[in-house]
């Protein structure tokens, strides 16, 4: 039993449908006819609708033509009007849909994890030094700098060692902040800012020179790596995907918040690796190795004093969710002997503990 | 006719206006369709996607046991969107050139361009939502009958920027004129066919709900910040005398930290319990009383909405539970619960007489909600 609305009004006649040459005649009750179609002119609807009815329009002309009778469908099909075809979903096209998202998600994840530091690497060095300006003066303006002249010509002269022997092509600038975190950054570009903190956390005497030495090296670790610019890069990479999908305002929550999780992920192995680069740089220039170690004991120890580790409070260790791995697991893989020449001499030293004096 | 009716106040006659009867299952099978090209695509089979969405749950929901058509393409939308990034484009160099040319001579004209842009985006955002509204409904059939909306977008994107102002400068006191007279201002512009619906509701109404609404905010905070406070009094009391600094201090706050997200939590779920109650007074407010009425016919429908605040909230929470936890993969089961929602609260009365129904003489746009996908893109 077909129905027609005749695109005028909103009442349904029950109609037949007789192909009669090249036209298609709409006949209501009492033998009316309601409209007349020409067969080149009939479309129908992609899709069967949910209780198997074929929707049929006629460019030009008014009305929809509602056909489920399977021997009227028959007479359009023999008539060349191409029907849509049951929308039923086979097994088959459900796996491929599967296999399709999978390699496509997984070429995604290689898209942002491998390709930014591809991209970093391949950055001139020119364009990631001005990458990093805005950053540095930013920091800079909330921050005051500290002027010490000696303890930066010693700073300049440790990083220079360093960057010699492990070959670094960056140019690096290290300075000072008068900030009380016992703290180190690396911007894009090299620049490599260290906080007051850390210089009086390393409070044992001229011994403690390895300590800041070591973290030093640690961050010309990321530079080397170029760290810096790959999270930049990954972090675009991954707001560009998520507006590109688009799932909307849940999907973008819980997109930002993968990303969070996979970055943390990455910046727990580029800390692994640039840790393993400070060793090594050290080693090459000759200078005691031992520093990197003690530096992780010794806030260990200030976390343990104020017993204030939030991450034992459940009995779970958190650490997969700490950009850096815990200091514990990361004191054993850098633990050094105490050999190899002091970083600073004991007139540089005391020039750099006073570098924020005024 | 303007009235607020209680809450369990359904008339004898009342019935639902739609019935819907998708499958989560079905509405996965295009969700995933459509993820998949629209990763690959890199996102330009958004437009299509919303598109193939749309034709399922219109196709699925029945008026009068007739099933609605979307007869939108996704081309209409892509089209709509390039168009509308174009004018954006070609608004903002303009903007550009302006300030370049005055900056130099007036500086303190210079501003003004700048100005007239934010003011001309915000304008353009309201009369997004308006044109939205007449692409959809022009793109919606039944029984071939189509709809549509009378009235100029911009004008209403005008109202959308005074009303918004109005809020700001009342304090907030004027958003219940500004949600009351925008729905009123888009229901008033809607056809079906030749039906017209129209809108009576006032906002004075809503007024002391939406006031209840903001001192519940502000006592529920004031009560919870008393209560974890005193909790956790020892902790604070030496942060805050300066008997512990530094390290100390850090670890005090730390310690407390627990009884802070608790307290962060009761504020979320009492303030939405209490912002779901004002939208369900709201929607009630608006849907009573609104009408379609057929002219020439003795045919008038008026609306209703059994909706509660407890089962909003509860629709609200699990449906963005479900999105979260699903890493957003259940979105088609969010969409299948909100069109249940839709057709199983809201309801009508009064005769409809479908024979009386003509076919809308209103203009059909030819693209598609441009601005809308430019500036405040959805699912659906």
């Amino acid at each position: 039993m077909s129905r027609f609305h005749d695109g005028q009004h909103g009442a349904t006649h029950i109609v037949q449908v007789v192909v009669f040459g090249r036209e298609l005649r709409i006949v209501g009750a009492d033998d009316v006819t309601l409209a007349v179609w020409k067969l080149a002119q009939i479309e129908a609807a992609p899709e069967v609708d949910p209780d198997g009815v074929v929707t049929l329009t006629a460019r030009s002309q008014p009305g929809v033509l509602l056909v489920d009778d399977s021997t009227e469908l028959e007479t359009l099909q023999r008539a060349g009007i191409k029907l849509p075809g049951h929308k039923a979903w086979t097994r088959r096209r459900w796996v491929a849909v599967g296999v399709g998202l999978v390699a496509t998600i997984g070429v995604g994840i290689v898209a942002v994890t491998a390709l930014p530091r591809w991209l970093a690497a391949a950055i001139p060095i020119a364009w990631e030094q001005r990458l990093g300006e805005p950053a540095e003066a930013m920091m800079a303006g909330s921050k005051t700098r500290c002027t010490g002249e000696a303890g930066q010509v010693a700073l300049d002269r440790l990083v220079k060692r360093l960057r010699v022997a492990g070959g670094i092509e960056m140019p690096v600038t290290i300075a000072v902040f008068d900030d009380r975190l016992s703290n180190a950054f690396t911007l894009p570009g090299g620049h490599v800012l260290v906080m007051r903190g850390l210089i009086d956390m390393a409070n044992d005497g001229p011994t403690d020179g390895p300590l800041l030495a070591g973290v030093i090296a640690h961050e010309l670790g990321h530079v080397a790596h170029r760290d810096a610019a790959t999270m930049l890069l990954r972090s675009m990479g991954f707001s560009m995907l998520r507006h590109m999908v688009g799932l909307g305002d849940a999907g973008g929550v819980v997109a930002s918040g993968a990303s969070n999780l996979l970055n943390l992920s990455y910046s727990r192995a580029a800390e692994a690796a640039a840790d393993a680069t400070a060793i090594d740089l050290l080693t090459k220039a000759g200078l005691r190795a031992d520093g990197l170690s003690r530096f992780f004991a010794r806030m260990e120890r200030r976390a343990g004093a104020s017993e204030a580790k939030p991450v034992d409070r459940g009995g779970i260790t958190l650490e997969w969710f700490a950009t850096h791995p815990s200091s514990d697991s990361r004191r054993e893989r850098t633990s050094r002997p105490e050999t190899g020449e002091l970083p600073f001499t004991d007139a540089e030293w005391q020039a750099i503990r006073t570098i924020c004096a005024r | 006719m303007d009235q607020m009716p209680k809450a369990g106040a359904i008339p004898a006659d009342a019935r639902p206006v739609l019935a819907y009867d998708g499958k989560i299952s079905e509405l996965f099978g295009i969700f995933l369709l459509n993820l998949l090209l629209t990763i690959i695509t890199l996102g330009i089979f958004r437009f299509w996607a919303i598109t193939r969405i749309r034709r399922y749950l219109w196709s699925h929901m029945r008026f009068e046991d007739t099933r609605f058509t979307y007869t939108g393409r996704g081309k209409e939308l892509f089209l709509g969107f390039l168009l509308a990034m174009l004018i954006l484009i070609l608004m903002f160099s303009a903007v550009g050139v302006v300030f370049a040319v005055l900056a130099k001579s007036h500086p303190v004209l210079a501003a003004i361009p700048i100005g007239a842009a934010y003011l001309g985006l915000f304008i353009l955002f309201g009369a997004a939502h308006f044109s939205a509204q007449r692409y959809r409904l022009s793109r919606t059939e039944w029984r071939g009958i189509r709809g549509g909306m009378e009235g100029s977008a911009l004008r209403y994107g005008l109202s959308w920027l005074l009303l918004l102002l109005a809020c700001v400068v009342t304090l907030y006191q004027a958003v219940p004129w500004m949600q009351v007279g925008l729905a009123r201002r888009r229901i008033d512009a809607s056809r079906f066919g030749s039906a017209v619906f129209h809108c009576e509701a006032r906002a004075g109404r809503l007024y002391l709900t939406w006031l209840a609404t903001i001192v519940g905010y502000v006592l529920l905070f004031g009560v919870i910040v008393v209560i974890v406070v005193a909790s956790e009094w020892s902790s604070f009391a030496r942060v805050v005398s300066g008997a512990v600094k530094g390290q100390g201090a850090d670890a005090a706050i730390m310690r407390a930290t627990p009884v802070i997200i608790a307290g962060v939590l009761a504020f979320f779920v009492g303030s939405g319990l209490l912002t779901t109650w004002y939208y369900t007074r709201l929607s009630r407010l608006i849907l009573s009383n609104t009408t379609a009425v057929i002219p020439d016919a003795q045919a008038t429908l008026r609306f209703g909405t059994t909706m509660t605040a407890g089962s909003l909230l509860w629709l609200v929470v699990s449906n963005v539970l479900i999105a979260l936890l699903t890493l957003g993969l259940g979105l088609p089961i969010v969409l299948h619960r909100y069109a249940r929602y839709i057709a199983r609260t809201t309801y009508m009365t009064g005769t409809f007489d479908a024979n009386a129904l003509m076919q809308s003489t209103l203009a059909r746009p030819s693209l598609g909600e441009g601005f809308l996908q430019a500036l405040d893109p959805g699912i659906v």
